[in-house]
């Protein structure tokens, strides 16, 4: 499973081209965070386009394996499908966990403390939202990935993004952004929680079925 | 007998092509090579006993553990080898080892790297910048350095000059010396498969036609030159069938001593594997 792990991350972060595209999203992030200091390019940061990038491992992983077509060889491995799936798994969750940590608490910091954008608390609320949602959009793209491939997967990713950015446009339109933080908090984070674990658990089985059903 | 696999009534069924219940007793220490043209079912054959894709049968046995309940101790001790690398090209034989190393429990790190000394190949190194030979030697590396007990080649040596490919049928000559390692190699290039094959099985069209000792085969099987009366002399049973040539025809008999005793004056050369292969697929069987 470690192998299936270290050979992902080395496709995540040690191939040049995957790389250059990770400090262009990155720059672009930054560069949003410092430009755009209100808290409609926080939520925005934080809720929507950080917890879309969870996923990466998962992409640039398959882009490779279909290109060299890892899996024929994988399956000669002393590893079961089903630890394949939780290898992969365990990569987003990884990596999501670094992003979350090493790029989302310091914005959430940033609009905190210099910017002032937000309250402590409400910052950590926004922050732990993101959290939740980038839980949910790693189950969701997950499951378009092994279903499709990773082309069709990418395009899947590409209409949940447009469908969350849609939604979030129109709560900006029709509510105002403020009215979010006015919401019940807590009640918002404990349903995205459960829907997170349950998005999760159903995403492993089924990629699991699919994976099983691609080579059969 | 000790087997290292044994196969009973494995069968794949594809929209297209189905495998049709092989059954195959691969005995330990020997070079058992798998013949037959494109699309005779060698790859499926290999993919289905490596549980790659999904088949039926009555019995799939590694030294007589069963595949479903023991798939993963039976894996650490299987090394496989396709046509192609399908290692990502943007790794190099040092992160190669860093992910296998964590994936097979009997990964020697030393060995590997006495391999990679062996076959000149750098360790860090991007294997997309290798040459076809050198990709297949690091897959040799790979197989010998986590005491695989059983080598299993897919189309390896395809494509492959002749050199190369002569170093690799040593290197599998060198790794069932001790008689403890099993090697199941597919190949279309049969020349090989002369050289170092103690059995060979033939497929066709998904059937396994015969399983033989190579042995048996270069003892048994004989080529005749002759005429359609030639061919009416000889008994039905002896012939394994025929080809119209332009000016003759070529008989593929199963007993060739017995016939030489019979007619002493008849010249029956000896056939290689490619000529047998070939009688089976594209000779006529039955004698009008």
């Amino acid at each position: 499973m470690l192998g299936v792990m270290i050979k992902d991350f080395y496709e995540t972060f040690c191939i040049k081209k995957n790389i250059i595209g990770m400090c262009i999203s990155l720059l672009f992030l930054l560069t949003m965070t410092f430009l755009l200091n209100n808290l409609y390019s926080l939520l925005l940061i934080i809720n929507l386009a950080l917890p879309m990038i969870g996923v990466s491992t998962l992409q640039y992983s398959m882009e490779q394996d279909d290109i060299s077509q890892y899996n024929q060889i994988l399956l000669t491995f002393p590893v079961t499908k089903k630890q394949i799936i939780q290898a992969k798994m365990l990569s987003i969750l990884l990596f999501t966990l670094c992003v979350q940590i090493c790029i989302s608490l310091p914005i959430t910091f940033i609009h905190t403390y210099i910017f002032h954008t937000v309250n402590l608390e409400n910052g950590f609320f926004i922050w732990a939202i993101g959290f939740v949602s980038a839980f949910i959009m790693n189950a969701l793209s997950s499951i378009g990935f092994f279903w499709l491939g990773n082309k069709k997967g990418t395009i899947v990713y590409m209409i949940l993004t447009i469908i969350f950015a849609f939604g979030y446009i129109c709560i900006h339109i029709l509510f105002g952004i403020d009215v979010l933080l006015n919401l019940k908090l807590n009640q918002i984070l404990m349903i995205g929680c459960i829907l997170a674990v349950i998005l999760n658990i159903v995403s492993y089985y089924t990629c699991y079925i699919l994976y099983k059903r691609k080579y059969a | 007998m000790d087997f290292a696999i044994e196969i009973e009534h494995l069968t794949k069924v594809f929209k297209d092509f189905s495998l049709n219940h092989v059954s195959l007793k691969i005995p330990k220490g020997t070079v058992v090579g798998i013949i037959g043209e494109n699309g005779a079912g060698k790859s499926t054959l290999i993919q289905s006993i490596l549980g790659i894709v999904d088949s039926q049968y009555d019995k799939l046995t590694y030294f007589g553990k069963d595949f479903k309940q023991n798939e993963k101790n039976i894996k650490e001790d299987l090394a496989v080898i396709f046509d192609t690398t399908h290692y990502d090209l943007e790794l190099t034989p040092r992160w190669i080892e860093r992910i296998l190393s964590r994936t097979f429990q009997n990964w020697n790190h030393e060995l590997y790297q006495s391999y990679l000394q062996k076959f000149e190949l750098p360790y860090d190194k991007k294997i997309k910048l290798f040459s076809r030979g050198m990709k297949m030697k690091l897959e040799f590396a790979i197989a010998f350095s986590h005491d695989a007990k059983i080598l299993i080649l897919d189309e390896a040596t395809s494509g492959l000059d002749p050199i190369i490919r002569d170093e690799i049928l040593n290197l599998i000559r060198a790794f069932t010396e001790d008689e403890n390692h099993t090697v199941l190699i597919s190949s279309h290039i049969t020349s090989d498969l002369d050289k170092i094959a103690d059995y060979i099985v033939y497929l066709y069209k998904g059937k396994c036609i015969f399983m033989q000792t190579y042995d048996e085969m270069n003892e048994n099987y004989g080529i005749i030159h002759g005429t359609k009366d030639l061919l009416n002399t000889l008994s039905q049973d002896d012939i394994v069938a025929y080809i119209q040539e332009p000016y003759s025809i070529s008989i593929l008999v199963k007993n060739r001593q017995q016939i030489q005793s019979v007619f002493q004056d008849l010249e029956i050369t000896r056939p290689t594997i490619e000529e047998i292969m070939l009688f089976y697929a594209k000779g006529v069987k039955e004698i009008c």
